[in-house]
């Protein structure tokens, strides 16, 4: 039975929709009869909603961004 | 306070002595608060409990149709860089990678050299965590 753990587990493939059909048909009946996790994924889009607006903060080391800068200039540099 | 009433000798003013207990006793709150500072351990962080329910909390704290002026000014995004800065660094560090640069998961692997399932379940965590806290204050602020 497909229980509110279940929906907590599973949220992050639900938002990339990355779930399979089965999971994501069982995820929804129970959202749509469970109010607790019906705020839960509300509340969980809504913070993701605000994190994206963060894009010119940075929660990282110089280190951690030295490693970006290489790897997205190796996705530039021509094959 | 009172409980350093006793260590007051009369050497210096009142006020002097107050002034100087009362910033030690920040300084000493300051120390523990950043002892306790990014040494939470998400590892087995869940908003469910043992029975795999959601405890009524969520709901009851449900901000999430509280509307964007609210949501979105300054003050709350102080709050929110302060609470993400809380998360340990290596929750913190794929959280930036993932939701703030917008790199796959794949990305943020090859970048930390970590495996992928890693990324995803530091991801969740830090997720859980963080909406646990903004729903603390959002719930809280201007209730």
């Amino acid at each position: 039975m497909f229980m509110c753990k279940d929906v907590v587990e599973n949220i992050m493939d639900y938002i990339d929709s990355e779930l399979d059909l089965e999971t994501l048909k069982e995820l929804e009946k129970h959202t749509g009869d469970c109010p607790e996790c019906m705020a839960f994924v509300n509340t969980y889009k809504r913070m993701l909603e605000i994190t994206g607006k963060l894009k010119d903060k940075s929660f990282v080391t110089p280190e951690i961004r030295n490693r970006i800068r290489i790897l997205l200039e190796s996705k530039l540099k021509p094959v | 306070m009172a409980k350093k009433l006793d260590t007051f000798r009369g050497e210096s003013k009142f006020s002097s002595w107050l002034y100087r207990v009362t910033v030690n006793a920040s300084y000493m709150y300051l120390r523990s608060q950043k002892k306790h500072e990014n040494n939470i351990s998400l590892e087995n962080y869940s908003p469910y409990d043992e029975k795999g329910t959601l405890m009524g909390r969520i709901m009851y704290k449900d901000w999430s149709s509280r509307p964007d002026i609210i949501i979105f000014n300054k003050e709350a995004l102080v709050i929110i860089e302060k609470t993400i800065n809380e998360l340990p660094e290596s929750y913190r560090t794929v959280f930036h990678l993932r939701d703030i640069e917008g790199l796959s998961n794949e990305e943020v692997s090859e970048v930390l050299e970590i495996s992928i399932p890693a990324v995803k379940s530091r991801l969740h965590r830090a997720r859980l965590f963080l909406c646990d806290k903004l729903s603390d204050y959002f719930h809280e602020w201007r209730n």
